[in-house]
């Protein structure tokens, strides 16, 4: 017996609204990405927080890599802390790697989510016949040898990519919290996550979605929002932000959160 | 030739002794050829109880934890001695002997400990008696052996690296923390290298420092707007005492440190109530009572006044409690504030800003003024003599940071009265902006640049030169201020009106020291500053219209003076900060200048500057400049937040920039946000989106608005920030206004704090409640909102006039078309008659690209909302509201110049049809553009070259239409377009 799961990933909660939100932050950073957001819903919602085993915030030692070769044993994680808090309906917002763990999490328990909202969400990111996911086998594996050899290199080249080099700020805190998780680990997901594909699983959903999609990501192709709208099984819709970057709660908290605002309304 | 161990031993006393020979161990140790002084620093903080390290304890910089600062120095020690090349020939008995260096220092504190008056007549005596005594025969104590070990360049390059100021150790060596007593004896450093502890005492001085303090108390006192002075720093207690207990023993007697305006005061004091409240000690109804009995005692007192000592303001954090207090006294200045002096004192700006934390708008409502109370703390902690510290030996002293002072040394150490009236006065002024968070001479970025690069504090955004950004705890950085602006100011006085001479000989102590450059007073030097800064001036005074809001306190007129040798840099003021053209305009700072005529000929200036500028809506212009003009001048605020509300958002834009333009030179000091986020992506095309600052601005990436605000505020303090749709900003930015408003601060990202100086505020709101007067109105402000900029064509043809357009058409012109009466209002204009189609005004706004929202949701939030900006109202310091602008008069303006056109081209048989779209794109350009006839030149030059060419092109009889019309889809680059909207070319065909 460990701790409990509120303990081990640092759930938090707070505001003091009615309704339950859930900011789910994605792969290399933790709850703190959520920081600028928060404030925006903490009036309106009861906002829970917590970290992904994988975030650096965490004790390394719970990363059991046995377990968490698949994404279901991070959908059991979100799923523990749900019932832990006694949520019975909640909002979600998951950023990238979260939010394949949403969409997961939402085809098992549907009616635990009143919506998803995806951030930079992709269902494959590899490439396919007819479906353009962004990366290729070759391009993945030349990145993994690259965290492998020189994870800084890696981190530093990375983080302004990902943010967008125009914001030094959102690039020095999100290469912060990538340089907390341990190199084996980041790696590890990333094989995970990449290895992972939930395109034949989207119909599944019956939850109404929103995916928010910047106007370019380097991790996500706008080419993916449309698929995912298409292929989702629920209500889905697709927000365009008109800023650049993969983390925009880092880079554009304002518009992010007026997109959030508008999207939960919905 | 190094020295042996033993012959150096012989200069010492046991204990220096012992250290010498600990140094020795070190050096043999490491096995190098040398003992040097480094190896002596090694040997000291080696020690749990050195005398070293217990002054660098002292010295250290707060900022970082001391076990931190500590192993930086052991390591920076340890690098510098493995640096050291090491001998290999030595056996490990033999002592590596002294080095040259190390042995001068020894010397060095023996020439120093003879001059020590403590031991003068000894020596003196000694050599007296024996003239073969020499040098050598001196014992010198550990205490000067250290001290001249710390004037080796290596040293304190090594101290530096670590983020120490041999300098501050120095202090601290010489000041052990016993001393604690307050206002200790002044103490005057004689000599050069005369590092000693105590010595002459200039009794006269301590009573001039007291009686100073008093006097800048009394000079608040005498202030109109904020008059309640609020003393900081260490000693501000005792000086608090003393003055409350001068007023009250002076009896009758009016004490000469008070202004004469100021009539009789009692004084009434209720620290000692407050505190004994806090700790439950009294009742509230008791506290009640007291508070009762001062309002009382208030009513009474005729023709002076009342003195109401709150004490220690700390006791004021923990709020709940003296929340009730707190309102009472804010209600006692707000009802007897000409008759009643609030004082109080605080230990530190820290505990100050806690207090604010609590009472956030404690400044406003107890019309606070901070006071320094400088110079006694600075007696205490000992840091004036920093200066004279500063010329010892160190040949390169210019080549650390630290060592700046030095050139002031000689007149400064007695700087505060030292200085003269004028100058004395302006080093308050800006002690008291610095207190406020105004601009500053940034020394505390010259102190960071004491610490090694990799033990400072990334502060990228923080330490930009002249940042008003004041982080919470800071108040070291604000001590460091003050002081940089004492020694500015006296610096200043020095070089400008040099009358006072300096008490000691300071051309004594010049030629000892071995600085050579610019230490004598340059007979040119002030010439040069002076006219220098006349030029500055006068340049200034050509480019902005009128500049009579220019800020006397942050005077933006500052040359920088360089000291080359030292590396000093620091911002020398212009000492004549006013531009001579505006003398008439009161200043604010003293209260009493704000006579009711200059404010009159202020506002007739701003009224008539911004009228010309925008041309219309001059009675909201009126009551802008009515506002802004009593604000800056009458309350002593300089900030002011004005809500515009009404219709014409492009009205309200182009007032906002004449502002700018107007107040503060320049229309680039508009900063300007659209809080609408759906404005920010509903209408992309349309003319009127062009000029925003939007979400998805680069300027914008990765802030808040507040954080963009607060960070353009920074760059330019004096701006008009723009803020349109305040009633749709979210809550978080509309909470952080609302907060800004009240504290006059603006809280960034991060939390921390922007003083709002000189900003003015405005805010528009969108929602007009539009009067339904008109009914049918020709043209709405929605419809030419959302116009294009399209390219136009002419065209002639036959066929029946459209639905929705308008006609203009010739008296006795034949084609009369019953069809053309229906729906349309008929304007005689000249020898034109128009008809005009008219439309019916849309009930509400029913935008389709807006999700319709949850209705329960929406209701709750719709009530909240218009609670909330009603409160947000009443916080502004007016509300203005605007007429709609009058479209009608405009369109039959535009018209008849147009048919005079056509006249001129086709004679008076044609009709012209103009497509509506083309008549509001026309209106939204007039509305829109800076000129006030830039459409009519248009009409007359473009138009007409229009018409003409469609004449020559192709035959026009009586039967056909001359048709205007919009070509669908045609966007006009920015560049092609003339007058903001409008094409520079019409297509003909």
């Amino acid at each position: 017996m460990g701790p409990s799961i509120l303990d081990a990933l640092n759930v938090r909660v707070v505001g003091s609204g009615k309704k339950f939100l859930v900011l789910a932050h994605g792969l290399g950073t933790d709850q703190s990405v959520w920081s600028r957001i928060l404030p925006y819903f903490r009036t309106h919602y009861k906002v829970i927080l917590f970290d992904l085993v994988c975030a650096g915030s965490v004790n390394p030692d719970y990363f059991d890599f046995r377990r968490y070769d698949k994404l279901d044993a991070f959908v059991d994680d979100l799923l523990q802390i749900l019932d832990a808090l006694r949520v019975d309906r909640c909002y979600y917002v998951g950023h990238s790697l979260s939010s394949m763990i949403g969409i997961l999490a939402a085809i098992r328990r549907p009616e635990l989510f009143a919506k998803l909202i995806l951030i930079g969400a992709s269902p494959r990111f590899l490439n396919d016949e007819d479906y353009h996911g962004g990366f290729e086998k070759g391009e993945i594996e030349k990145v993994f040898v690259a965290m492998e050899s020189n994870y800084k290199a890696w981190v530093n080249g990375y983080a302004p990519l990902a943010v967008g080099a125009d914001v030094p700020a959102a690039v020095r805190e999100f290469s912060r919290t990538l340089f907390n998780v341990r190199p084996d680990i980041s790696l590890f997901v990333s094989q995970t996550v990449f290895n992972s594909d939930l395109r034949d699983k989207l119909k599944l959903v019956k939850v109404p979605c929103c995916i928010i999609q910047t106007a370019k990501d380097v991790s996500v192709p706008s080419s993916v929002a449309t698929y995912l709208k298409e292929n989702l099984g629920g209500r889905s819709t697709v927000e365009m932000m008109d800023v650049e970057g993969h983390l925009p709660h880092l880079s554009a908290p304002a518009l992010l959160a007026h997109h959030l605002t508008r999207a939960l309304s919905r | 030739m190094p020295t042996p161990v033993s012959s150096a031993r012989q200069c010492l006393t046991d204990e220096a002794a012992r250290a010498l020979d600990d140094a020795v161990t070190v050096a043999r140790r490491r096995s190098h050829s040398q003992t040097t002084s480094l190896h002596a620093v090694s040997a000291l903080l080696s020690l749990p109880t050195s005398i070293l390290r217990d002054a660098c304890a002292r010295a250290r910089s707060s900022a970082y934890s001391p076990r931190l600062q500590f192993r930086a120095l052991e390591l920076c020690v340890s690098v510098s001695l493995d640096r050291l090349p090491s001998s290999k020939s030595k056996t490990l008995d033999d002592q590596p002997p002294v080095s040259n260096s190390l042995m001068a220092a020894i010397k060095r504190s023996q020439a120093n400990q003879r001059r020590h008056p403590e031991t003068f007549h000894f020596y003196q005596m000694h050599q007296l008696q024996s003239s073969q005594l020499s040098q050598s025969h001196i014992k010198v104590e550990l205490k000067h052996f250290v001290l001249s070990i710390l004037d080796d360049p290596i040293v304190s390059r090594v101290f530096g690296d670590a983020g120490f100021r041999s300098t501050d150790i120095k202090i601290a060596i010489l000041h052990p923390p016993a001393v604690s007593s307050y206002r200790k004896p002044l103490t005057f450093p004689p000599v050069f290298l005369c590092n000693l502890p105590e010595t002459v005492n200039f009794p006269f001085a301590v009573h001039e420092q007291e009686d100073e303090d008093f006097k800048r108390i009394g000079l608040v006192f005498a202030k109109k707007t904020s008059k309640n002075p609020l003393l900081i720093g260490v000693c501000s207690d005792s000086v608090l005492t003393g003055f409350i207990n001068s007023l009250k023993s002076t009896g009758k007697t009016k004490p000469n440190f008070l202004p004469v305006e100021i009539g009789d005061l009692s004084v009434v004091t209720i620290r000692n109530e407050i505190s004994e409240f806090v700790s439950g000690k009294l009742s509230e109804d008791l506290m009640d009572l007291k508070l009762k009995e001062v309002r009382l005692k208030l009513e009474r007192c005729g023709n002076g006044g009342c003195v109401v000592n709150f004490g220690e303001l700390k006791v004021f954090v923990d709020g709940e409690l003296l929340k009730h207090v707190v309102l009472e006294m804010s209600k006692l200045v707000h009802d007897y504030g000409e008759k009643l002096w609030l004082i109080g004192s605080v230990v530190s700006y820290e505990s100050y800003m806690k207090v604010l934390g609590t009472f956030p708008s404690l400044e406003k409502d107890w019309d606070l003024n901070l006071v320094a109370i400088t110079s006694s703390k600075m007696n205490h902690n000992g840091s004036q003599f920093k200066s004279s510290l500063m010329g010892s030996f160190v040949p390169f002293g210019g080549f650390f940071p630290v060592q700046t002072e030095l050139d002031q040394s000689s007149w400064k150490s007695d700087q505060s009265v030292a200085r003269c009236d004028v100058c004395n006065e302006k080093y308050e002024q800006e002690v008291s902006i610095v207190m406020k968070g105004g601009k500053t001479v940034s020394v505390a970025d010259q102190q960071s640049t004491g610490l090694a690069s990799w033990l400072q504090v990334n502060e990228s955004d923080s330490t930009n030169g002249n940042n008003v950004i004041e982080a919470k705890d800071h108040g070291g950085v604000l001590n460091a201020r003050i002081m940089g602006l004492q020694r500015k100011w006296s610096d200043i006085c020095y070089r400008l009106h040099h009358n006072l001479t300096p008490q000691h000989d300071a051309a004594q102590i010049r030629m000892q020291i071995p600085f050579p450059h610019h230490f004598q007073p340059d007979p040119k030097r002030p010439e040069i500053n002076i006219r220098d800064v006349d030029q500055e001036s006068r340049c200034r005074n050509l480019s902005p219209p009128v500049d009579f809001f220019a800020s006397t306190s942050s005077s933006p007129t500052t040359s920088i003076t360089t000291d080359l040798g030292l590396g000093t840099i620091y911002v020398l003021p212009d000492p004549n900060p006013r531009p001579p053209a505006h003398e008439t305009s009161p200043r604010i700072f003293d209260g009493r200048g704000s006579l009711p005529f200059s404010n009159e000929k202020d506002f007739k200036q701003l009224y008539r500057a911004l009228a010309d500028k925008v041309g219309y809506q001059n009675d909201s212009i009126r009551a802008i400049s009515e506002t802004i003009t009593r604000v800056r001048t009458g309350s002593g605020r300089r900030h002011v937040w004005l809500m515009f509300s009404g219709p014409d958002p492009v009205g309200k834009k182009k007032i906002s920039s004449a502002l700018a333009e107007v107040v503060f030179g320049s229309s680039e000091s508009l900063i300007s946000v659209d809080l609408n986020f759906e404005n920010q992506t509903s209408h992309p095309s349309s003319i009127f989106s062009r000029k925003n600052v939007n979400f998805s601005d680069p300027s914008f990436r990765g802030k808040t608005v507040m954080a963009f605000i607060a960070e353009e505020l920074t760059k330019k303090p004096q701006s008009v920030v723009l803020l349109e749709h305040i009633d749709k900003a979210d809550f978080v930015t509309k909470d952080n206004i609302s907060r800004a408003v009240k504290t006059g601060k603006l809280l960034d990202a991060r939390g921390r704090e922007t003083r709002i100086t000189d900003a003015i505020f405005v805010f528009t709101t969108s929602n007009c409640k539009e009067e339904n007067g008109k009914e049918l109105m020709s043209y709405s402000e929605e419809r030419i909102l959302n116009v294009k900029a399209l390219q136009m064509r002419i065209s002639v043809e036959k066929t029946e006039p459209g639905n929705s357009s308008l006609l203009l058409s010739p008296k006795d012109s034949v084609f009369r078309n019953p069809e053309m009466w229906k729906k349309r209002k008929f304007i005689e204009i000249g020898d034109f008659e128009a008809l005009v189609p008219q439309v019916k005004k849309l009930k509400s706004c029913f935008d389709l690209n807006l999700p319709l929202e949850e209705t329960e949701e929406s209701d709750n939030d719709t009530v909240s909302e218009t609670k909330e900006l009603e409160e947000f109202l009443d916080q502004v310091d007016e509300k203005v509201v605007f007429d709609p602008f009058d479209f009608d008069s405009r369109a039959e303006t535009i018209m008849k110049r147009i048919s005079k056109c056509f006249e001129k081209s086709f004679g008076r048989t044609v009709v012209l049809e103009i497509d509506n779209e083309v008549m509001v794109q026309i209106l939204a350009s007039d509305w829109v553009s800076d000129e006030d006839d830039g459409v009519e030149k248009w009409v007359e030059t473009v138009l007409y070259k229009g018409f003409m060419d469609v004449k020559q092109k192709q035959v026009v009889d009586n039967e056909s239409l001359v048709k205007l019309v919009a070509v669908e889809g045609v966007k006009l680059e920015e560049n092609d377009a003339l007058c903001v909207c409008l094409p520079s070319r019409i297509m003909v065909n």
